[in-house]
């Protein structure tokens, strides 16, 4: 185990940190999102989130102002909104995937299926007895707009406790710190993550809840139809 | 005063010493002086209306935004769009840089048959293909929202918008990306306009005229001294005097924090030339003496007493309503004392020291003889002089009203200058960036607020010089008209809140509603800055604000009809819609958002069903599907008739106003906006609190100001020269006569403008009250000397024949080298500090004339009492 340990490289673990978070075929959850403003006034937002692989359907549950508000999306071109009040689904066809998540820190590139490997090349600049530090510079080609991540690995269960984002000109632009995990059935998650814009001094914290994995979410999940039953 | 001159004489010497320790001690803080070129700060900032011009321009980041404007005969070309990007990349790398829009990153939201297409203007790489580039011009110039917005209305001109984030230096930021933007800009002009980037050019400005006026001020004022009196020390010693104030003075402003401003920048220029004034008199007596004490006896009380004046005019500027006026008015004030003081203590000092007691017997042959015809015209013409004099006068009087007033303060600018090149562009391609704002508070959130706002906006719209306008309402409407076909705020909570949903987190937002929602703000473009229709903008928006609406949705309809030209009448809203049949009903059970998939057979019963509004009937008839899912669809196929009903009726109204005229994309839209609420029941509309905010009323508010301050401080000058003189000659007579001059003067000075069509503004107003103090030294000198013969026993001509030839001189010298040291100013960048100087130049001459010819005239014509009395 130990000479198993030794010889990882940095792109070996960014490999096991995709497969980790990848490894649940389906998952639910009910997500809380504080919006933090520079001046420290908060904003609370709490989703219900159905995910399948890139099949994703969120249902805003609170505040009033959002109640029943229901997003799907099927693929990153394919996205459909649901404004309860006009009783209408409206197809989104977007081409801006940079434009923050809900108005948070985190982006839709934040907060997509996991793919470190993929998109970024890891080498482990320190490490300590609980977690692995690699610093992960873009592929060629690949589409990532920052310059570099700093990552800390936990070695006991492949979860990421911090990555820092750095911009174009290697500065920190912003930092996300996981602040709670836990075990639910045979997945290690999160429970609290904490993403902090340095550059704006917004801060985003969200949290899971009721967290539920590999129910067997069927097709009749992912459409327009079953966006609509906000009630 | 024979006491100060024996003590002068005593402790000349170690006074001096001292004086010229202090000076290095104040120098050492001059070049710590600060600038400060911020436009705002200029405005009396405890006015109500600044105040809340200020608080809504941090609120909603107005005073943030760079603009970079890009000229180029094709914006749409691969080169040009690839500059910008390049450009907007490099920008967002500047720390303090928030967000940018420029063309190439603009998101562009298009509605599509069963939603919308959110996209980037232009996706991806820059296109190169000529056809391309064509058809994303002809899409972008086609719509209003770019047109005028983004690129100028003739497609010259392009804008890179950028906002600096809050808690960093604007200016270090504006600065940094004049930089960047120089560096990569290649061979397109560019422009910069917003407030940060124009405080970098005026800080420049302010700081590059300095440097400039003040060596030819110098020059100037030596080579009118030398003419003067044709010695070194008559040349050296009054500058000397001034250079020393005037670093005190600065020195001062350094040491108590005050900044260098857009007027104060002329205070050495001014100092330079009003301060030799005091040295040339006491070297002219001194020559005349040849002792320091008979000299500060003699010339010591008139000297003091012009200096007190020429205070009292500065002083005056205290009441002002512009900080920039009242530091001006104290730190230049100071100045003149200083000049005043060690004219009296350092030029007899050193002159003893430098023991130039026999000076080779001035020879103004030529000033001397000019004096002498000039006392000799006087003699004889008298009357001709008060004739001329009283005639130029009543034409004064007679043009007063009609000097008009300039506040706009891009007027500052020379038309070359970067800042009023800059503002044309924004002004002429981007209507105006300056803005009537209205600011809304209330609960913007609902429906009520919102359509006031929307009210309020299109009737703004309607303003002469209106050209764009903004608010979150007419943003929801857009949105409203995207995601459901119709350009209008919804009547209810629950719609709004649910489009309010899709534009949250967009930083636009942020700049027209406040976080809480308790607050936002209403943009109309102006595009005129002539300050006569901007006041008449001003009271005409004011008028709409004031004014209830009547019936909101019919002055909707009817301000936008009468914006295509059309007269719209109650009764073309009478229409008998054509009967429903059930095709948005159809076309919502063959879409995939149909709560129920029904087969062929099903659909066509429940569209029959649904015309004859049987949901009971629906209901039973699909008893076989989950209950829950027929009761969404029930209420979906209720919107979908209503949808229908309100379709055919907005149609049919539609056509009644137009009568078959075909209007253009955005008329028809905002018309069948406008007709959605005569089918909808509007809340009912309660007026939020609204105030009109925005430069132009800071514009109309400064205008009004601008006229206060002029009587206030001519009044107050007046006055204080007034009691100063009726102390000196202990006559009343006397001192209302000593005032004759000086009002003929200023009277002068307004006709100057009046038929120069110069116009009042913040540095033309401080004119009247500086002539006052300034020009009426030459009656002090006048009548001191005049006297002081008189009583020696001369009579009136002989003693206006010696006036004349010895301090008639000095006052011509005096008269001359401020003229001189002022005519620097027109070499400016400023152009109210160029009219100033220029109208300075002229009072002065009109003022010194006035006393040495209209005021003998009329001694020598009226022979009032007061010149016989000791």
């Amino acid at each position: 185990m130990i000479l198993l340990l030794l010889s990882l490289t940095g792109n070996d673990i960014l490999a096991k940190v995709d497969s980790i978070m990848n490894a649940p075929r389906d998952r639910e959850s009910v997500g809380i999102m504080v919006l933090v403003d520079r001046n420290g006034k908060k904003k609370e937002r709490k989703i219900r989130m159905w995910q399948r692989g890139e099949k994703k359907l969120i249902r805003f549950l609170a505040p009033d102002e959002v109640k029943g508000v229901g997003f799907l999306s099927l693929s990153d071109e394919r996205m459909y909104l649901f404004m309860p009040a006009f009783k209408k689904v409206r197809r989104i066809a977007s081409h801006a995937k940079k434009e923050s998540f809900m108005n948070s820190d985190f982006s839709y590139e934040d907060i997509g299926s996991s793919d470190y490997k993929k998109k970024w090349d890891g080498k482990i600049i320190s490490e300590t007895d609980s977690t692995w530090v690699l610093e992960l510079t873009p592929k060629p080609g690949a589409d990532v707009s920052y310059s570099k991540l700093i990552m800390e690995v936990k070695k006991s269960n492949y979860l990421v406790k911090r990555v820092e984002f750095y911009g174009k000109k290697g500065d920190k632009e912003k930092e996300m710190t996981m602040k709670k995990e836990k075990k639910v059935g045979n997945y290690w998650t999160f429970e609290e993550l904490v993403m902090e814009n340095l550059k704006t001094g917004h801060k985003t914290i969200m949290k899971l809840e009721d967290v539920k994995f590999d129910q067997g979410l069927s097709d009749n999940i992912f459409t327009e139809r079953n966006l609509k039953r906000y009630r | 005063m024979e006491r100060f001159a024996e003590w002068v004489k005593r402790r000349g010497r170690p006074a001096v010493a001292v004086v010229f320790i202090l000076t290095l001690v104040f120098g050492y803080f001059v070049p710590k002086v600060g600038v400060n070129s911020d436009l705002i700060s200029f405005l009396p900032q405890n006015d109500p209306v600044v105040k809340v011009y200020k608080e809504i321009g941090e609120k909603f980041g107005g005073n943030t935004l760079v603009l970079v404007i890009i000229e180029s005969d094709s914006i749409f070309s691969h080169h040009v769009l690839s500059t910008i990007k390049k450009l907007e990349d490099a920008y967002k790398e500047i720390e303090g840089v928030g967000f940018t829009q420029s063309l190439v990153s603009m998101i562009d939201i298009k509605k599509i048959e069963d939603g919308i297409e959110v996209g980037n203007l232009i996706e991806g790489e820059i296109p190169e293909d000529k056809k391309e580039l064509e058809r994303l011009k002809e899409y972008v110039m086609g719509r209003e929202m770019y047109r005028g917005a983004i690129v100028s209305e003739d497609g010259r001109y392009t804008a890179i918008m950028i906002k600096v984030l809050e808690g960093y230096d604007r200016m270090k930021v504006g600065e940094e990306i004049i930089k960047t933007t120089e560096k990569l800009k290649g061979d397109l002009r560019t422009y910069y306009g917003g407030l940060p980037a124009v405080m970098h050019f005026v800080n420049k400005m302010i700081t590059g005229d300095i440097k400039k006026l003040m060596p030819i001020t110098i020059v100037l004022v030596m080579i009118v001294l030398f003419l003067g009196f044709h010695t070194g020390a008559g040349v050296f010693l009054p500058l000397l005097c001034v250079l020393i104030a005037t670093v005190w003075s600065v020195g001062l402003m350094s040491i108590t924090g005050v900044d260098l401003s857009l007027v104060s920048n002329i205070m050495p220029v001014l100092l330079i030339s009003i301060g030799s004034a005091y040295g040339i008199h006491v070297i002219n007596r001194f020559y005349e003496e040849k002792d320091i004490v008979k000299t500060i006896k003699t010339v010591g009380k008139p000297v003091i007493m012009a200096g007190a004046t020429t205070l009292a005019g500065f002083l005056s500027f205290l009441t002002a309503d512009m900080r920039q006026i009242r530091e001006f008015g104290l730190f230049s004030g100071l100045g003149v004392l200083f000049a005043l003081i060690f004219s009296i203590i350092i030029i007899p000092t050193l002159l003893g020291a430098m023991h130039i007691r026999k000076k080779k017997e001035v020879k103004h042959t030529v000033a001397k003889r000019f004096m002498d015809s000039l006392s000799l015209f006087v003699v004889r013409r008298e009357k001709v002089i008060i004739a001329v004099a009283f005639t130029l006068a009543i034409a004064s009087i007679a043009g007063i009203p009609r000097i008009t007033r300039a506040v706009n303060l891009t007027e500052y600018f020379r038309p070359e200058s970067e800042v009023r090149k800059t503002n044309e562009i924004v002004f002429h391609k981007f209507g105006g960036s300056n803005p009537i704002v209205v600011d809304v508070k209330g609960d913007i959130r609902s429906p009520e607020t919102l359509i006031y706002m929307f009210y309020l906006e299109k009737k703004l719209r309607g303003l002469p010089h209106a050209v764009r306008s903004r608010s979150i309402a007419s943003m929801l409407a857009e949105v409203n008209y995207n995601l459901n076909g119709i350009y209008a705020v919804p009547e209810t909570r629950d719609k709004v809140d649910n489009l309010w949903f899709f534009l949250e987190g967009q930083d636009i937002l942020s700049m027209m509603v406040d976080d809480e929602e308790k607050e936002a703000t209403i943009e109309v473009a102006v595009g005129t800055d002539n300050t006569g229709e901007i006041r008449k903008v001003v009271a005409e928006a004011e008028k709409i604000l004031r004014t209830p609406p009547r019936d909101i949705a019919w002055e909707m309809l009817e301000e936008d009809a009468k914006r295509c030209g059309i007269e719209v009448k109650k009764e073309m809203l009478q229409v008998e819609p054509p009967p429903l049949t059930g095709r948005e009903v159809k076309k919502y059970l063959e879409s995939s958002e149909a709560m129920i998939e029904l087969p062929p057979y099903l659909k066509n019963k429940v569209i029959k069903l649904s015309l004859r509004r049987d949901f009971e009937g629906i209901k039973k008839l699909l008893s076989g599907y989950p209950p829950e899912d027929v009761e969404y669809l029930i209420e979906d196929i209720e919107v979908r008739l209503e949808d229908e009903e309100r379709e055919n009726r907005i149609d049919a109204m539609y056509a009644n106003i137009t009568g078959g005229r075909k209007l253009s994309f955005e008329d028809e839209k905002r018309i069948k906006g406008d007709l959605y609420y005569f089918t909808v029941k509007l809340p009912s509309i309660s007026s939020p609190q609204v105030i009109q905010t925005g430069f132009p009323r800071i514009q109309v508010r400064l205008d009004r100001k601008l006229l206060k301050n002029q009587i206030q401080s001519l009044v107050i000058a007046l006055f204080l020269v007034f009691l100063m003189i009726l102390w000196q000659l202990r006559s009343l007579q006397g001192s209302l006569f000593s005032l004759i001059p000086i009002v003929f003067t200023i009277l002068l000075n307004f006709g100057l403008m009046a038929y120069l069509k110069i116009p009042l503004d913040n540095a033309t107003m401080m004119i009247a009250s500086l002539a006052i103090g300034m020009g009426i030294d030459y009656t002090i000198h006048f009548t001191h000397r005049f006297r002081e013969e008189h009583l020696r026993g001369k009579s009136l001509k002989e003693s206006l024949k010696r006036t004349l030839e010895t301090t008639g001189v000095a006052i011509m010298v005096n008269a001359i080298s401020v003229t001189m040291g002022f005519l620097a100013l027109l070499g400016g960048s400023l152009i109210p500090l160029v009219r100033f100087g220029m109208l300075v130049s002229f009072t002065m001459l009109v003022s010194s004339l006035s006393a040495l010819m209209l005021l003998p005239a009329l001694l020598l014509y009226y022979k009032p009492s007061y010149i016989e009395r000791r």
